[in-house]
């Protein structure tokens, strides 16, 4: 089970100091933030498939040949943003399919603030939101799973699918901040959810 | 910064404090003077380039050990690691426990945090001996059969059958579940644990969790991403001469 709640980048970019200057200027901009980077279009395709960055920061030379409809090759998520990365002159208009750009000859105040343009137009996060967040029946499987039954048990006894209390885990441990079982019965005898005995 | 063999001991020490367990972990006594690390391998009969790459990768978090790493000999290696939960099992968890049972809450309606708290962590530290053990006892003494094997290029029936059964592919998932208990651990302490009336220790206690989460984060990436492909490649060359 994976907490995820962290803004995730990519940057890619064949090379490594133009890289290493983003992730700088990233780390700078959001210290909680996951950064991962690939200098190759088929590494950037790999880490693709299994994730969808909330922003993908491209060197448009990566790409070698393309349908014109980058989205599209690399099968991006819709939710992805994308900014791309350009040599010393900053195009005037759009470049397609890019949500913005950045040009690597633009101070660290112009780069920063292309990024929050951006990051301002995800969606909302909740990163911490409080126990009060826990919905009835999120509550009702934090004290089954307090009480050490099984998922196959909790399914029952709730009369809901296990798929169900699984995704219902999910979203407990992503609001709290507890991933194991024994971290979740602690948590719930300190917030009287079950009683010790 | 890139540590190299020229550099002394002595300066990378200041520059890096979260070193000193690591080194302590070859054997290395200070009183060292000036030497560099080069003149200090030598002496300790430590392999340069593996304490090289150990460190670099512990002291850079993009550093890219892998390739390096997997150079070494499978022996070297798990001297190593034997010697990373030797660390945590004598000196680190001990230590940790030992703080919690300093905590003190006199409220009475608080007094259950502390056998709580003391609880998870028990049972944490049981979940790291069994995983421990299992490493010592079936994975490692398995890993150093590997690497004789390919040496001495004869694989015994006995072997042959461990070979097709191999331990080493279905044990990654573990140090998932282990890691996931310190993270716990921590947001228990920071969000949700009443404050103890002795709040210098869970302070103490924080940040021993938090260096220990780092080194065993360490430790797991050399298990996963360097112990375990190396022996699965010899694994595969081994089962295609068969």
């Amino acid at each position: 089970m994976s907490v995820h709640t962290k803004l995730l980048f990519i940057i890619a970019d064949k090379s490594y100091l133009i890289r290493s200057g983003i992730r700088k200027i990233l780390e700078d901009y959001r210290p909680d933030a996951e950064i991962r980077e690939t200098e190759t279009m088929i590494g950037l395709k790999q880490a693709l498939r299994s994730t969808a960055p909330d922003v993908l920061l491209c060197n448009v030379k990566i790409f070698g040949k393309t349908s014109g409809n980058i989205r599209k090759d690399l099968n991006i998520n819709i939710n992805s943003k994308l900014i791309a990365i350009v040599g010393s002159m900053r195009c005037n208009e759009k470049i397609s399919f890019f949500d913005e750009q950045i040009c690597i000859d633009e101070d660290k105040a112009t780069i920063t603030e292309t990024l929050n343009k951006i990051v301002e137009t995800l969606p909302e996060r909740t990163d911490t939101p409080d126990t009060s967040d826990l919905t009835e029946r999120e509550r009702d499987v934090l004290r089954e799973v307090a009480l050490g039954k099984s998922n196959k048990e909790i399914a029952d006894y709730l009369n809901i699918s296990t798929h169900t209390v699984i995704s219902h885990r999910k979203n407990i441990s992503n609001k709290l901040g507890i991933k194991t079982a024994s971290g979740l019965t602690v948590y719930a005898i300190l917030n009287n959810i079950i009683t010790l005995n | 910064m890139l540590i190299s063999e020229k550099h002394k001991l002595a300066d990378i020490i200041p520059h890096d404090f979260r070193l000193i367990p690591i080194i302590a972990r070859f054997d290395i006594p200070f009183g060292f003077g000036d030497k560099t690390i080069h003149q200090i391998c030598e002496e300790k009969n430590i392999n340069l380039y593996f304490f090289l790459e150990i460190i670099n990768a512990f002291h850079d978090q993009n550093y890219k050990p892998d390739k390096q790493l997997q150079k070494f000999s499978l022996t070297v290696t798990v001297d190593y690691l034997l010697k990373s939960h030797r660390y945590y099992k004598a000196e680190k968890i001990p230590y940790i426990n030992h703080l919690i049972e300093k905590l003190i809450w006199t409220k009475p309606e608080h007094v259950k945090n502390k056998s709580l708290i003391t609880k998870f962590f028990t049972q944490y530290k049981n979940e790291v001996e069994t995983h421990t053990k299992f490493e010592e006892k079936i994975i490692y003494p398995y890993v150093l059969e590997v690497e004789q094997a390919m040496l001495t290029n004869s694989i015994s029936d006995e072997f042959k059958h461990k070979l097709s059964n191999s331990p080493v592919a279905k044990y990654k998932g573990e140090h998932e579940e282990l890691n996931a208990a310190l993270f716990d651990l921590k947001n228990i302490i920071i969000k949700y644990l009443p404050p103890a009336d002795n709040s210098e220790i869970t302070i103490r206690i924080l940040t021993e969790i938090f260096r220990l989460e780092e080194d065993m984060k360490d430790h797991t990436h050399i298990e996963d991403k360097v112990l375990i492909p190396k022996v699965q490649n010899i694994e595969n060359e081994l089962l295609n001469r068969l």
